[in-house]
């Protein structure tokens, strides 16, 4: 009787769809566990999470398919309020509360006593680290501040079983770890079990217990060392100086076959294969390296690689050193009445033909303010933004025509169909007769979309209009292209696909700028500028940053050590 | 059922939002005001100085005094015009609004005591005006003929019943005096319906809807804690109305003010579950601003007798203004102001009201979801 | 040449076909577009009257003669008043009134009779109820208009001398309806384009799509008018069905050019579409888009001269500021061109001023865009 919750055979069937949305689900989580729930966009986990807090009914609900506590969601759900506590994925806060109204008002529902709530909240803000910004208003919280607020109002009850979808969407891996670690002393207090559904796969370590769910069901339940022996023999390292990294990861995927993955870490190339016959009949070297949990997940979900090859871009216009992005000093300084805030100060870097450049940093860095700068979405205070030598302020239209953008979140027109989005932005590019049938045609095969062609982009599955925003950035052949978080919310297998595209894109010496909170991204790009509190910390190639904070305990850093360990260093200097 | 402290909390977040929205702020209050400014000044049929035209083809001394007569009475603006197509003219231009002719042979026909013409032509495309310019050259031009008979002593041969008007309850005829008060009906359908029309939508949108239903508070308790919040906001708006209307506008008051209260709440907690009644049926805040401004505010623009009279519309037009909440609020609110307790008229009214809150709330009730899907 | 041209405008049509898409795709706005101005063209042509009819009225006749009673008769068979109520007492007509079971009351005095008899003029009293002041006013009217013509026992009466000839021009029978749906034809259409003109713009920026507009190579002037033009394609269209009802099913006199009546349309239009551009780039969400609207609607339709003629508004400072309402303007252009058949010049002279604010609001929108860009 050690079990909180008890998942039997549940079935879930949304109005109007023909195949259930959940497919006989069974599963069990112990008193004081800890589960990630993983799996690709659109294979149920919020629909699971909803169902387990009472927000759906199951389509057996007779049978009693769900048992939290020995009860019944659905059929006490007054009881059941009390002992779950649910994190929806936009965190349920309001906000324009400030922080501790939203406490308070949490609190207030959930009936907790007046005189224990003053102390309540400050030791939930303390640990958390949001003493300092109580009184602020929730919507001027970061990414991580409000993940981790929505995490307090959730454990005001101190809840049996707790339920949180997806809280580490686009926050950062220093944010991610403190809420791991508020997670962790709460688990050890009250014996609370936790479901936390994430698609960050290198979460998955601090964990007892990963789900694993794909189309609606369920396809491993087990500990995360379990799947890395399942993989074991099957992961390799390949190195050839003969060709440079990116052309190299083409030739791999290119040659050898059964491959389910391939990517760029640092100056090697990562491959795992589906069988050991396959590693053996490989064209390379292979330097044999330990398996991650990760390479499961791609097995599990039956990724397979493939390599693309994209157009040259259609303006190859010579600049100076090869040059094609170059920011000079650039700086956005904020006035409000009394105050002046500095969002970028004296942001500098250039980008080469054929490059990855990253940007990195925590929410609220300045990270969005530099790259909105750069498209000129947001006018800089000083200094100049050029691309391909033409000073985007001052030549806005004609600049406009050079480069392609991808959206955070992917904002496309929702309501117009595929088709409608792709002949609008092939207009406004100023394509027309056969060129722009062309170009849409090869679009539409490239990328895959001819079976959603005439479905309204709102009602697309979230992998397919990362797709679309990505053909419709480069609908004309741009020679520089700004990507703002272009993975964020995607599964593993989409993303693989979708940096195998930007490789080939490179290959023709596109330029690519681009945001990301994925530190395994970060490995792909050539060189890293590090942002933090308006000002770049560092830039450099990411196999660099990571050499930079070898030591003693740590002799093997990984790119999130590396993120982490230069703010501490940030910090302790901003103290000093 | 229900839980004090658990509406309290939902309350008091309910104002922290509206305070911080400027534009509910604006609805409230600033809106009101502009409205209320409007009303008193904008709509007003006490008519004011109205342009005409005169031709003047007779010439002789009666004929230009009877064109003095006209420019001295105070509605009347005349100009003199040689023609009739110039008249026309102007008349088309929407310079002015009528003219007088008064013909050749005028005064040897009055003379004659031969019923002589004098013709009248309006412009028919302002209707109320028209009428109005008809009316007053015709009267104007009487009373100046009936004045200079007295003057020569003679006496009518037969008998006229002369009327005399008495306007009860507003003696001086003020249209404001109806038009302010009856207008807090459309201020309050606009701060209780538009105000609350995207609320309940607005927490599904941003989520929080979601983290609220796996929390204690029940169905009853959030619908309840929203109507609070909202009446206590839009009862300020309304006596900060009220206030006005009093205090500024000097319209009298003589009704009791617990009818006035009375009243006013229930027609509040009508307009108020219509808007959270469509908020929980429309999810997109286009379409939940046209459907408050089609089944809330039209119809008590309308329909309320407040501009239009009822008693005249066609017969189906008349029964669905019995439905309409505003209709019972305008006929109270005015004998409230003007007449004061008809006991008659607000019973009817508080029963009606009652009942209309009620079955909004109960449809709003069972409207509103605890799941999603 | 035509290559030139095209590529020329083509970002522009682009950006129109995705504006016309985004409002046509989707079912429920296209309803949303046509149903209700239609539904409120029926609606407010019917209800919107000036006239009363179906009046219930209360008599107290102290006199009770012959004489009076034929003349309650008169007012009884006369197509204003539905019903007439007796009473016998003050107290009686005083509750009927407060309840307002009556709309007004005729007092005949018990000596009525004689005074008429004696030609002494006899005065009846006509009580009306001052809480509906505007009726009130027109029901005395009619009990005047019928006591004055009233002449018993088939005497003759002589007592009006001129003879008044009374013609009412452009509308015969002086028709509210007529007014009214030459009215709304410039208000419909308004509601139309400001509200698709206000939200269009707030929507994107809710949503976030605002930002690949500003992204594309898309002129602020080419913005402005693909924002424009889809609400004015909307706007005009239903002009037209509302044109087309009100000609075939209410009857109503088309006088003058139709061509010149699109004309000043669009014009007109235009410049509301860009009032309601300059509303949405003031307003970060669709809420408060939508409630300035209200806000910029009220005015503009009370000081139109629809809700009140314009000389009848009594602060004269508000009386001039109707001269920046494109509405005042347009509605004189509608009657006109409608019911008056009116002349080229006096059209002219009220376009201009709807084009002279649609200059300025596009200018102000142009910085408002420009100084949008943090």
């Amino acid at each position: 009787m050690n079990d909180i919750l008890k998942v039997k055979n549940l079935y879930k069937t949304f109005n109007g769809a023909k195949e259930p949305s959940l497919f006989d689900i069974s599963l069990n989580l112990k008193k004081g566990e800890k589960a990630a729930l993983i799996g690709p966009d659109g294979s149920g986990k919020t629909t699971f999470l909803r169902l387990l807090s009472g927000l759906l009914f199951p389509d057996n609900i007779k049978n009693d398919p769900v048992l939290i506590n020995n009860l019944s969601p659905y059929k006490k759900r007054g009881e059941i309020k009390k002992i779950i506590g649910y994190m929806p994925q936009k965190f349920g806060l309001y906000e324009d509360l400030t922080v501790t109204e939203n406490l308070e008002f949490y609190a207030g529902l959930k009936n907790i006593d007046k005189e224990k709530r003053a102390s309540l909240f400050f030791e939930l803000l303390n640990f958390s680290g949001l003493l300092e910004f109580k009184e602020r208003l929730t919507k001027k919280l970061s990414g991580g501040m409000k993940q981790k607020l929505g995490l307090c109002c959730v454990l005001l009850t101190a809840p049996k079983l707790l339920l949180l979808d997806e809280p580490s969407v686009g926050v950062d891996p220093v944010s991610r770890k403190e809420l791991m670690k508020i997670t962790d002393k709460l688990i050890k207090e009250n014996d609370t079990s936790v479901i936390w559904a994430t698609s960050y796969l290198d979460e998955a370590k601090y964990f007892d217990k990963v789900f694993l769910f794909s189309k609606g069901r369920k396809i491993y339940e087990g500990t995360v060392e379990n799947a890395k022996i399942v993989m074991d023999g099957l992961t390799y390292k390949i190195k050839d100086d003969k060709f440079d990294k990116r052309t190299l990861l083409n030739e791999i995927v290119k040659k050898d076959k059964g491959l389910i993955d391939a990517v760029i870490e640092g100056n090697y190339i990562k491959v795992v294969y589906e069988n050991k016959n396959f590693a053996e009949k490989s064209n390379f070297n292979l330097i044999k390296t330990p398996p991650l949990f990760e390479d499961f997940v791609m097995s599990a979900l039956n990724s397979k690689i493939k390599s693309y090859e994209e157009k040259k871009p259609e303006f190859n216009i010579k600049t100076k050193d090869n040059i094609s992005i170059k920011a000079n000093n650039l700086t956005k300084i904020y006035k409000t009445k009394n105050k002046e805030f500095i969002a970028a100060k004296n942001i500098d870097f250039e980008v080469k033909k054929g490059e990855i450049f990253g940007l990195l940093g925590p929410n609220g860095a300045g990270k969005s303010t530099t790259f909105k700068m750069l498209c000129s979405l947001i006018k800089p205070s000083f200094g100049t933004c050029e691309i391909m030598g033409l000073n985007i302020n001052k030549n806005p239209v004609e600049t406009k025509k050079l480069f392609g953008y991808m959206a955070q979140k992917f904002s496309l027109f929702g309501n117009l169909s595929v088709k409608q989005n792709l002949d609008f932005f092939s207009g406004v590019y100023g394509l027309f007769g056969k060129k722009k049938k062309e170009r849409i045609e090869y679009l539409i095969e490239s990328f895959e979309l001819k079976n959603y062609l005439f479905e309204k982009t709102d009602n697309l599955p979230l992998g397919f209009k990362q797709r679309l925003s990505l053909s419709l950035a480069v609908i004309h052949n741009p020679c520089v292209l700004f990507l703002d978080e272009p993975t964020s919310g995607v599964d593993p297998v989409t993303r693989r696909d979708f940096w195998m595209r930007i490789n080939a894109l490179a290959k023709n010496k596109v330029s690519i700028l681009v945001t990301t909170h994925f530190m395994d991204e970060a490995q792909f790009c050539d060189r890293i500028a590090l942002v933090y509190k308006g000002k770049i910390l560092k830039k450099d190639t990411p196999d660099n940053l990571k050499n930079s904070i070898k030591s003693k305990s740590n002799p093997n850093p990984s790119m999130e050590d590396a993120f982490i360990e230069i703010i501490k260093e940030a910090d302790k200097k901003y103290d000093e | 059922m229900m839980n004090k402290n658990i509406i309290f909390t939902f309350v008091i977040k309910e104002f922290r939002q509206i305070t911080r929205d400027f534009s509910s702020i604006l609805i409230a209050f600033v809106l009101p005001l502009i409205l209320l400014f409007l009303f008193g000044f904008g709509i007003n049929f006490d008519t004011n100085t109205i342009k005409i035209g005169i031709i003047d083809e007779n010439n002789t001394i009666l004929s230009r005094d009877i064109k003095e007569s006209l420019n001295n009475t105070k509605f009347l603006d005349c100009i003199y015009i040689k023609n009739e197509i110039e008249a026309n003219k102007l008349l088309s231009g929407g310079i002015i609004r009528g003219y007088a002719v008064i013909p050749v042979n005028f005064t040897k026909e009055f003379k004659k005591n031969s019923n002589p013409k004098i013709q009248i032509i309006t412009d028919g495309s302002e209707p109320n005006t028209a009428k109005f310019v008809s009316s007053y050259i015709k009267g104007s031009v009487e009373s100046y003929l009936e004045y200079e008979k007295i003057k020569s002593g003679k006496k009518s041969n037969s008998s006229i019943i002369s009327p005399i008007l008495r306007i009860w309850y507003n003696p001086s005829l003020k249209s404001v005096y109806f038009i302010l008060p009856g207008s807090i009906s459309i201020i309050m359908t606009l701060t209780g319906a538009i105000l609350t029309a995207l609320v309940i939508a607005r927490e599904w949108e941003r989520g929080t809807m979601e983290a609220i239903l796996t929390t204690e508070i029940t169905k009853f308790e959030f619908l309840i804690s929203k109507y609070i919040a909202y009446f206590i906001l839009s009862m300020l708006s309304v006596i900060f109305c009220f206030f006005i209307i009093i205090a500024i506008f000097k319209v009298p008051y003589i009704g009791s003010y617990f009818f006035l209260f009375l009243i006013s709440s229930l027609f509040m907690l009508t307009s108020i579950g219509t808007g959270l009644f469509i908020s929980t049926i429309a999810k997109d805040q286009f379409i939940a601003g046209q459907m408050a401004g089609t089944i809330s505010f039209m119809p008590s623009m309308m329909l309320s007798g407040l501009i239009y009279e009822i008693d005249s519309m066609p017969f189906i037009i008349r029964m669905i203004s019995c439905i309409i909440p505003a209709k019972y609020y305008v006929s109270s609110i005015s004998s409230l102001f003007l007449t004061g307790n008809v006991y008659k008229i607000l019973i009817i009214s508080s029963i009606y009201l009652f009942a209309f809150a009620a079955v909004v709330f109960l449809l709003t009730y069972f409207c509103t979801k605890e799941v999603i899907e | 040449m035509f290559e030139k041209l095209k590529r020329k405008y083509l970002p522009l049509i682009s950006l129109i076909k995705k504006e016309f898409h985004t409002i046509w795709q989707d079912k429920r706005s296209r309803a949303v577009i046509f149903l209700p101005p239609v539904l409120q063209l029926f609606v407010f042509s019917y209800a919107a009257t000036l006239d009363i009819e179906n009046i219930r009225a209360g008599v107290l006749n102290e006199d009770n003669s012959e004489i009076s009673r034929e003349f309650i008769r008169e007012i009884q068979t006369s197509r204003y008043f539905s019903k007439i109520y007796y009473f016998k007492n003050n107290k009686e007509l005083k509750k009927a009134l407060d309840e307002q079971k009556i709309k007004a009351a005729i007092y005949i005095k018990n000596d009525f009779t004689k005074k008429y008899k004696m030609k002494d003029n006899p005065e009846i009293l006509i009580i009306s109820d001052g809480r509906k002041t505007n009726s009130s006013r027109i029901i005395a009217g009619y009990i005047t208009e019928i006591a004055s013509n009233f002449a018993p026992l088939g005497q003759n009466i002589n007592k009006n001398i001129i003879n008044f000839v009374i013609r009412n021009k452009f509308n015969p029978n002086l028709s509210y309806r007529w007014f009214i749906i030459s009215s709304l034809m410039g208000i419909l259409p308004m509601t139309t384009v400001i509200l698709l003109s206000a939200l269009s713009l707030a929507r994107e920026k809710e949503q976030g799509t605002f930002d690949e507009l500003l992204i594309v190579p898309l002129k602020i002037e080419e913005i402005i008018a693909g924002k424009i033009l889809i609400p004015l394609f909307f706007g005009v269209l239903n002009g037209v069905i509302i044109l087309l009802i009100s000609i075939f099913i209410f009857k109503i006199p088309f006088l003058g050019s139709i061509f010149l009546y699109i004309f000043s349309l669009c014009i007109f239009l235009f410049s509301i579409s860009l009032i309601g551009l300059f509303i949405s780039a003031f307003s970060r969400t669709q809420q408060q888009s939508m409630l300035l609207v209200f806000v910029f609607m009220f005015p503009a339709m009370m000081l139109s001269g629809y809700t009140t003629p314009i000389e009848n508004i009594t602060p004269l400072f508000l009386q001039k500021m109707t001269i920046i309402n494109p509405l005042r303007f347009f509605l004189v252009i509608s009657k006109g061109i409608i019911l008056k058949n009116m002349n080229f010049y006096y059209i002219f002279l009220n376009l201009l001023p709807i084009f002279i604010i649609s200059i300025i609001t596009l200018f102000s929108v142009k910085t408002v865009f420009k100084n949008n860009q943090k």
